[in-house]
């Protein structure tokens, strides 16, 4: 990984909060690529959160403790640069979306971010149009936000944080209060931003199932350490650690990962991690076995 | 497991419609008989009427029309606080709860409100905090604990009132898979020991691990009701309604060969299936 | 009464008017509800807010304050009926060699037109501002005042932000009113001296709810570049002919009614 192309650094890093013993990160080492789609995942409290509000500069900055290592983001150091700064290379999106979206209407929030920064109109406008145009919600443009789905909430405040063209967005746990119809509208966007922008996400979440469909890596915390970091595939085909750190795999892994240590399964080195690859894998073996039965009736 | 017939409904709801301001009706004419012991788990997606519709139960919500029943009784007369009894709600935000300083204060302060004596409150705590293994932290304020724990506060408070019938909302949302497999084991205990369970949420794979029965519903109507195995895997009602069956249910489904069944719902059973076809005793089978 | 201070989204004469013309029609009714003490004038005045809300299309939001000011007036006359004794004895109701009740038992001319002079300009300060509100969106009241008026705009923020949310909270408290109903909280059942401390299971909740949202705002706000200094605006708020001469017609008026007040002593 080339250092042009290293978009967050984090080297020997750790925090603990300002009451607790225990310290909430340990010894982090991490480089995200610009353009990856990273997923964070693991137990309550392993320090998820801890990690990325280090990235985005909240820590230190609005969050006090012992504070030891560097972090790094687009050449800046986090520590060293003012929140407001950085709001130019990462935006945030959080779990409420009420608490996040501070205008009454679709259009104004939108225009929050930019005119912060003292754009001229034209370029607000641009932004603007921009933004709704690549999360999908062109036509919620004149909305209150009192009259808008949790779903369609959390849309907005992706666009919000959009307009402000970051390089990369953090998201921690934003399908958390939505349905399932919520959270595939929120991951469809992430993708689209990722592949067709070039914008670097990183995803907090628990539902290991669009992690594995949508991420190209997988980040697994516990205890204030990462315990797995690679691509899913590779991340949940290692079925002890899994176990051992008390996450259940897709249920389709599962599925293959027994048929697997029964010695049923074709050889593979990773598992398939999403409906369409165990389809794939399944197939197969069903009609190797009926093939086999065929041959020999 | 009895059948239904068998057993005595404990609540009844009858055309039960509910409008607010609203053009649209939010519960349309809404049947559902709901069985003591049951565990019942309501799916639907946002704003198909599952909170309005359980909210009717403890009186929070009063029909615009059709009737309610709880053992018999009709529940039009009986104020929210009496009807806490008997029907206990637990919210899915603590913190719209939580207002005392100490965890066991938290958890009494419904029991108190019930008029129970002051041991019989202490019992009552004790035996709750106990049962969500929160007994450590009685005397802490509960503002200081992480959001886990004073998920559990919320749940010990309502426990604590005893009432047969507990209703939860999305208990498990925003918790990890041990926290929420803890909860469930938690729920299944208070179902074994005669407690009746309806819960709220849209975790299809929870529904098909733990729930008895599967009551779907859309647009204000009950659009199936049934076991899990029954409900689940009718995809395309499912998808109707902005929902996802569980990954192994698709799975399943989308296999190209028909001799698998297509009303599977958890991971055991299927693999269960796959390993006993593709065993040499089945093998030999099909050839001789 | 959340709804009372949002906006309402509809087309309107009044709501194409530049905020600062309908701030200082605010301005203009208040004063002159103090200029004027006349019950009749006043209560002309309190239709013709009454007029605007249905030339604005905002009945609604009318009909949702009415029902409250109509209790407190009816209160603020009755007092003024049965305690305060102005001016020659209109109607008594008690014969007055009864002990004490005689003292009260008779409705006084001063004092009920006193008591009318207060409900009606209650009613002109009370109506005129959620009219403001209804017809103006909040990003364009902050701009007028933070543009034109050199307003600081952290303070024009708060304001409207916390009209924002004001909705929001009413949302939150009515959960956390169901959540405590149904472990069997009665605030009806409590005795009265205690009435005040058993409002903290409503109070407590609401409070950590608004300040934990006021917190992850703040974070929110940061990380989207707020403070950064110079700040620029989408929208420009532009004055038509229709303001020029709504805010002449004001002007006139106040001058008219100030006039005709020291004329004829109204």
């Amino acid at each position: 990984m080339s250092q042009a192309e290293r978009i967050i650094t984090l080297k020997d890093f750790s925090f603990d909060y300002e009451e607790k013993e225990i310290k909430a990160l340990n010894n982090i080492d991490l480089q995200v690529e610009k353009g990856e789609f990273v997923g964070i995942t693991g137990p309550t409290g392993a320090g998820k959160s801890t990690l990325v509000n280090c990235i985005n500069g909240v820590i230190p900055h609005f969050i006090n403790g012992s504070y030891e290592g560097e972090v790094f983001v687009a050449g800046r150091c986090v520590k060293d640069s003012a929140s407001q700064e950085m709001s130019r290379i990462i935006g945030t999106v959080f779990q409420d979306p009420e608490a996040q979206i501070i205008s009454a209407n679709v259009e104004e929030e939108l225009a929050f971010g930019p005119e912060n920064l003292g754009l001229d109109p034209k370029e607000i406008m641009e932004r603007i149009e921009f933004s709704l145009q690549a999360v999908g919600i062109g036509h919620l443009r004149a909305a209150t936000v009192s009259s808008l789905s949790g779903g369609q909430k959390q849309r907005v405040a992706i666009a919000g944080v959009l307009t402000m063209l970051p390089e990369i967005i953090i998201l921690d746990e934003p399908t958390a209060e939505l349905d399932p119809m919520g959270t595939d509208d929120v991951f469809k966007v992430l993708r689209e931003l990722n592949q067709k922008h070039g914008i670097t996400v990183i995803i907090i979440e628990h539902k290991l199932e669009h992690l594995a469909r949508n991420c190209s890596r997988l980040l697994v915390l516990k205890d204030g350490r990462i315990q797995l970091d690679g691509k899913p595939s590779a991340v949940f085909t290692d079925q002890e650690k899994m176990k051992e750190l008390g996450l259940r795999p897709p249920q389709v892994t599962e599925l293959i990962g027994r048929l697997v240590a029964a010695g049923k399964g074709r050889g593979c080195a990773e598992l398939p991690v999403t409906l369409e690859e165990a389809k794939i894998y399944l197939d197969r073996v069903l009609t190797d076995e009926k093939s086999r039965g065929e041959l020999l009736g | 497991m009895t059948s239904k017939y068998r057993r005595p409904p404990l609540i009844q709801v009858e055309r039960l419609t509910q409008r607010y301001q609203n053009a649209e009706p939010i519960l349309d004419a809404v049947d559902l008989t709901v069985y003591k012991r049951d565990f019942l788990a309501l799916i639907g997606q946002n704003g198909a009427g599952k909170t309005t519709l359980v909210k009717h139960l403890n009186g929070l919500l009063r029909p615009e029309s059709g009737r309610i029943y709880i053992d018999g009784e009709d529940i039009a007369e009986i104020s929210t606080g009496v009807l806490a009894q008997r029907v206990g709600y637990v919210f899915q935000n603590p913190d719209h709860q939580i207002f005392l300083d100490r965890v066991d204060k938290e958890v009494g302060f419904g029991p108190n409100n019930l008029g129970l004596s002051p041991e019989e409150t202490k019992r009552r705590t004790e035996n709750a905090l106990s049962s969500v293994g929160l007994s450590h932290l009685a005397d802490s304020s509960p503002h200081f604990l992480s959001k886990g724990q004073r998920q559990r506060v919320a749940l010990a408070s309502v426990l604590a009132m005893q009432s047969q019938i507990l209703i939860l909302d999305e208990p498990t949302t925003g918790q990890d898979a041990q926290e929420a497999a803890e909860i469930m084991e938690l729920i299944v205990e208070l179902n074994k020991h005669g407690h009746t369970i309806i819960f709220i949420t849209h975790d299809l794979q929870l529904v098909a691990k733990y729930a008895k029965r599967v009551v779907l519903m859309g647009k204000g109507k009950i659009l199936a009701d049934g076991p899990p195995k029954e409900v689940l895997p009718q995809t395309d009602l499912l998808r109707k309604t902005n929902l996802v069956a569980p990954q192994i249910t698709r799975l399943a489904q989308e296999l190209a060969d028909e001799r698998l069944p297509k009303d599977i719902i958890s991971v055991e059973e299927f693999a269960d299936l796959l390993l006993r076809r593709l065993s040499p005793e089945a093998f030999l089978e099909d050839v001789i | 009464m959340g709804r009372a201070v949002e906006y309402l989204a509809v087309e309107s004469p009044i709501h194409r008017l530049n905020p600062l013309t309908k701030l200082a029609g605010v301005i203009s009714f208040f004063t002159l509800g103090l200029v004027f003490s006349n019950p009749l004038i006043l209560l002309g005045i309190m239709l013709a807010v009454f007029l605007l809300y249905f030339i604005a299309g905002a009945g609604r939001i009318l009909r949702n304050y009415l029902k409250p000011l109509l209790g407190v007036s009816i209160f603020i006359l009755l007092i003024q009926a049965l305690f305060s004794h102005e001016g020659i004895e209109l109607f008594r109701y008690i014969p007055k060699d009864l002990p004490v009740l005689g003292w009260i038992g008779a409705v006084h001319q001063e004092s009920l037109l006193l008591g009318l002079t207060i409900v009606t300009r209650m009613g002109v300060f009370a109506f005129s501002l959620p009219l403001l509100l209804a017809t103006t969106q909040p990003r364009d009241l902050i701009l007028g005042l933070v543009d034109k008026l050199k307003f600081p705009y952290d303070y024009a923020f708060m304001l409207i932000t916390a009209l924002r949310f004001i909705p929001t909270l009413f949302v939150e408290m009515d959960q956390i009113f169901q959540a405590q109903s149904a472990r069997g909280f009665d605030l009806k059942a409590q005795p009265l001296p205690k009435r005040i401390k058993s409002y903290l299971p409503l109070v407590v909740p609401l409070v950590m709810t608004a300040l934990k949202k006021a917190e992850r705002l703040a974070v929110a706000m940061e990380t989207r570049g707020y403070g950064l200094g110079n700040r620029t605006y989408l929208r420009k708020l532009s004055f038509s002919a229709d303001d020029c001469f709504v805010c002449a017609g004001f002007c006139c008026l106040i001058l008219v009614g100030v006039g005709f007040k020291i004329m004829y002593r109204l």
